[in-house]
């Protein structure tokens, strides 16, 4: 224990010693984030440029909305949002037809929203009101007044561009977080120090686990809590829901600094390494959502799937928006899987590539 | 006296060529072992082998009568390696350095902290302890590089070219510390291909050629096998380059 924590020590030390890294990266992120929500806002604006929305309903009296359908249609009109009933809607030749925008068939606890791929942003705002109506029925059962109200389309809209960027790429720049330690590998390499290592009497686990550590230590002080706390600031962006949000950011922390390590232990040259790493980074990125965005994406759903970057993505997005995501189990499951294979590996090539 | 080192029949192939062929050697407590030889003779294979970098096609070593098959982890807190490369990082203190090599070999709190005041006194840098280890001459550097070798009081230090590339004074002060830390109990294996240092400080030198030791003995009594007469006056240079021959050795490393 006492030799990890020597060791990490020292480590933490040549990394923050290391200063052009640790004021490049921050800067870089928060510069990103201006530029992309600055690019794109007039393309999410235009995407988001919708006046009103039809949608069709089908409610059945046994359900847990009828007792508040008139107040819900109320509001919604309030909104511009303009709801139909449908009897017996089937919700696919609604939506071919054109006589609705989106459809939503409720059920006894619940509702399926149905949407064609143009119509993705009044589907996402019908999803956004009923999270909200979905919370205000629970402060009612609590006892409180029930009060129907719904986010207006312009709460919706505004600062889209800033909120989606602004967690996009404090996720794409968390995913590159191995670099911090890219100073330390040339270092080893140049100098031949990994012999004093297989001279000396650390295992192979303790020598990753302190470059892991530390990395892991670095990436949360840096990115985790200063980028992302200025960033959430500087855009306006919305956590939705903070344990959420920051639990995903620390789990991607934890994931890509394995997987991204993996690189730098694969190739002695450090250029072949951040080359290769970054090209599977931007990869990740360009079909999970990182440059465009994934609502509006032009790849199927099983390439985007391909990506972990679209897991976090999505389920930081949907949260921000939602206070919940339908991705989050997904998106753990995967990043665990990453760290439970990168890990390993890790600590096999370290045991395997002995300097001589 | 105690044996530290034993060979016997090693032997270390790539791609089925022998580098180190059938070795035998053994080297007792106390001694300054000289191990010369021309680039690509098999030195650096045997010296990893003894500090378990790498591991034998055939045949055994012994360090400190244990099997460094066996009991890998007992042997290596006895070693100190001290590689030709200044193995140190350079945004690191002096102290630093020597903290992390050192705590390698769970020496930890109060004992740690002697060891590093210790080594870095070993080698005179104590007044330099917080500097940083890239402000370094080539020298103070080389004596830095010697120090995270010994935090952890090793019996056998294992010297590969530690003089590359510095002046007088700093070859001399290292050659002195190197006879220091022998008169401690340390016993010492030293690869150089300055000649000079090899006659100065070793007990007993070994010359390897080919993977195979040419000739073994005192210095003295290697210059008497190439001596022509008795009172001939022969340098341990004209001895290797009799028993190596004088052709250039294009060495191809791996």
């Amino acid at each position: 224990m006492s030799k990890l924590y020597v060791m990490i020590k020292n480590y933490l030390k040549l990394i923050f010693r290391n200063k052009v890294m640790i004021i490049v990266v921050p800067i870089a992120t928060i510069l990103v984030v201006a530029a992309l929500a600055n690019a794109f806002h007039t393309l999410l604006d235009n995407a988001e440029d919708i006046s009103e929305i039809k949608m069709g309903y089908e409610l059945p009296a046994d359900s847990k909305y009828a007792f508040v359908e008139q107040m819900m249609v109320k509001s919604l009109a309030e909104q511009d949002i303009t709801a139909v009933a449908y009897e017996t809607g089937d919700p696919e030749q609604l939506l071919n037809d054109g006589d609705v925008d989106v459809f939503v068939a409720f059920e006894k606890d619940g509702y399926h929203i149905y949407g064609d791929d143009k119509k993705m942003m009044q589907c996402r705002m019908i999803q956004y009101v009923f999270f909200q109506v979905d919370k205000n029925m629970a402060a009612a059962i609590n006892g409180e007044v029930p009060d129907i109200k719904t986010a207006s389309l312009e709460t919706v809209k505004t600062s889209e561009a800033e909120n989606y960027y602004g967690i996009i790429e404090i996720v794409y720049f968390l995913s590159m977080s191995a670099v911090f330690l890219s100073f330390i590998y040339q270092t080893e390499r140049q100098n031949h120090i990994g012999i004093r290592y297989s001279v000396g009497n650390a295992s192979s686990f303790t020598r990753y686990m302190a470059k892991y550590l530390s990395c892991l230590i670095i990436v949360i002080l840096i990115q985790v809590v200063v980028v992302a706390v200025m960033v959430l600031s500087m855009f306006n962006v919305s956590m939705g829901n903070p344990v959420i949000f920051f639990g995903i950011l620390l789990l991607t922390a934890v994931a890509f600094t394995a997987y991204g390590m993996v690189f730098f232990q694969l190739f002695d040259n450090l250029a072949v390494a951040i080359g290769l790493l970054f090209m599977t980074l931007w990869f990740a990125g360009f079909v999970g959502g990182t440059f465009e965005t994934y609502m509006y994406s032009v790849f199927s759903e099983s390439l985007k799937k391909v990506s972990p970057l679209y897991y976090v993505n999505r389920t930081l997005v949907e949260t921000s928006v939602n206070g919940s995501s339908s991705m989050l189990g997904s998106c753990i499951i995967v990043l665990l899987a990453m760290t439970a294979v990168c890990i390993p590996l890790g600590v096999f090539i370290t045991a395997k590539k002995k300097e001589v | 006296m105690k044996t530290v080192v034993k060979m016997d029949g090693l032997i270390k192939k790539y791609d089925n060529k022998s580098v180190v062929d059938n070795l035998t050697l053994e080297i007792q407590e106390g001694e300054i072992f000289g191990l010369l030889g021309p680039n690509g003779a098999g030195k650096s294979t045997t010296m990893n082998m003894i500090c378990s970098l790498l591991k034998p096609t055939a045949g055994n070593i012994e360090l400190f009568g244990m099997d460094i098959k066996k009991d890998v982890n007992k042997i290596k807190p006895l070693i100190g390696y001290i590689p030709q490369d200044l193995a140190i990082y350079g945004n690191l203190k002096a102290w630093e350095n020597v903290e992390l090599f050192t705590s390698l070999y769970h020496i930890k709190g109060k004992e740690l902290k002697i060891a590093i005041d210790e080594a870095l006194d070993f080698v005179e840098l104590t007044d330099r302890r917080n500097s940083f280890a890239k402000t370094f001459s080539g020298g103070m550097k080389r004596r830095l590089n010697i120090a995270c070798a010994l935090g952890h009081k090793p019996k056998l230090l294992i010297f590969d070219e530690p003089t590359v590339g510095i002046d007088p004074q700093s070859r001399n002060f290292i050659l002195e510390k190197i006879k220091e830390a022998n008169n401690d109990g340390t016993t010492v294996i030293y690869t150089s291909h300055y000649m000079e240092e090899i006659e100065a400080i070793c007990t007993r030198i070994a010359i390897m050629d080919n993977g195979k030791i040419v000739a073994i003995g005192t210095k003295d009594e290697l210059k008497n096998m190439v001596r022509k007469t008795k009172d001939e006056d022969i340098s341990l240079e004209q001895v290797f380059l009799t028993l190596t021959g004088k052709s250039l050795r294009d060495y191809i490393e791996g």
